[in-house]
């Protein structure tokens, strides 16, 4: 504190305070709201995080089993995958299906030919194999024309 | 004395900086870009100066279609400064593929259709070992009853279900040249045709990638120009 921020004589003229100013109070003040404002980043820099592909890893994969059937109901071998996952398998026969290694989360499972596919949404539990049922894959005729 | 002083400023440094850094990580949550905040804030400011939109790729297709690569189908020609695909096929615009572009504006003047089931503009697009991933705007008079719509490819298959539709069935769709645009903004993406909003849509699946041209039957359509552009 410089001379010149002293306190005069007369703010003294009754006595010394019952409470001296703490010159640390506002250091202390910014401190506090430091602190607050790193926890609310961290927040956000987690929030940011899990929603990236490395993020939705770290929250672990689960599993997905189904049947494709065609228009009719007959089991249809389509190719089943999961948007933003690499790997493309193909339903069996009878159109069953089994998918592991899917992130956890709200996913988008696609079930396709070599030309069109129908999307359907999905909620992936890590470590759980979600059982959809019967999904339908119905062949667009012609892309772009009177589906 | 002056020590204390200088942590003190120190402080406020990291508070600024911290707020600044949370501010950023908001924006990035909802999918809204640090310079597109910066820019509609500038644009208030400055009357719409601060942020002039850039030309990112273009082609007014006076010569060949070198600048394109054909991913399906054949591409078709060039003629009197007109580019007019044959009546199935896809491309993409070579230039637009450079980088990871990720928002921006597009567009296609006088798109002529003559005849057939109409023609889409890709945005977001790359082709990928597993065929092409993005999404089309479609310019459609063969999606009952007429319509805008949006689509969506997920390794090279076309969804069948369009993710966003605008039905127009007194629409004049044919034999009249139109100028098409789409703005890609993060996650929403609007198509303007003639400067007139027909469809807005929202998606996250694809946060960047390139643009093309798709025509699929028996489509007859000739394009002036294409032209991509930062977003204002």
């Amino acid at each position: 504190m410089s001379f010149e921020e002293s306190p005069t004589l007369d703010e003294y003229k009754g006595g010394l305070p019952e409470k001296m100013p703490d010159p640390s109070a506002q250091k202390k003040r910014v401190r506090f709201i430091l602190g607050i404002l790193l926890a609310v980043v961290l927040f956000l820099g987690g929030a940011n995080f899990l929603q990236s592909e490395a993020g939705s890893l770290l929250m672990g994969t689960g599993a997905i089993r189904g049947k494709v059937v065609d228009a009719q109901g007959s089991p249809f071998q389509a190719d089943v995958f999961v948007i933003g996952v690499e790997q493309i398998i193909s339903a069996a026969p009878d159109g069953s299906f089994f998918m592991e290694r899917i992130p956890a989360g709200e996913q988008s499972l696609v079930v396709a030919n070599a030309t069109s596919g129908q999307e359907y949404p999905v909620k992936i539990t890590a470590g759980q194999t979600l059982d959809i049922g019967q999904v339908q894959f119905v062949v667009a005729v012609t892309p772009g024309a009177g589906q | 004395m002056k020590k204390n002083h200088g942590q003190g400023l120190a402080e406020y440094a990291i508070l600024l900086a911290l707020i600044a850094v949370g501010i950023a990580l908001i924006l990035q949550l909802y999918g809204i870009s640090v310079y597109e905040a910066y820019c509609s804030v500038a644009d208030r400011v400055s009357g719409g100066k601060a942020c002039q939109p850039d030309e990112i790729c273009g082609d007014d297709f006076s010569s060949d279609l070198s600048g394109w690569t054909t991913l399906e189908g054949k591409p078709g020609n060039t003629l009197n400064g007109a580019y007019c695909p044959s009546s199935y096929t896809r491309v993409i615009n070579k230039c637009s593929t450079n980088g990871s572009l990720e928002d921006y504006t597009v567009s296609l003047n006088g798109a002529n259709l003559t005849s057939g089931w109409g023609y889409g503009l890709m945005f977001r697009a790359e082709n990928t070992p597993n065929g092409m991933n993005g999404y089309v705007f479609q310019y459609d008079p063969g999606y009952s009853p007429g319509s805008f719509i949006f689509r969506k490819w997920v390794n090279g298959r076309e969804l069948s279900v369009p993710f966003a539709v605008a039905k127009a069935p007194n629409y004049s769709w044919y034999n009249a040249p139109r100028d098409i645009e789409v703005v890609v903004d993060g996650n929403t993406f609007t198509a303007y045709v003639d400067g007139k909003a027909v469809l807005t849509a929202t998606d996250s699946t694809y946060t960047s990638g390139g643009s093309g041209i798709r025509t699929w039957d028996s489509t007859l359509v000739c394009f002036d120009e294409f032209e991509m552009q930062s977003n204002p």
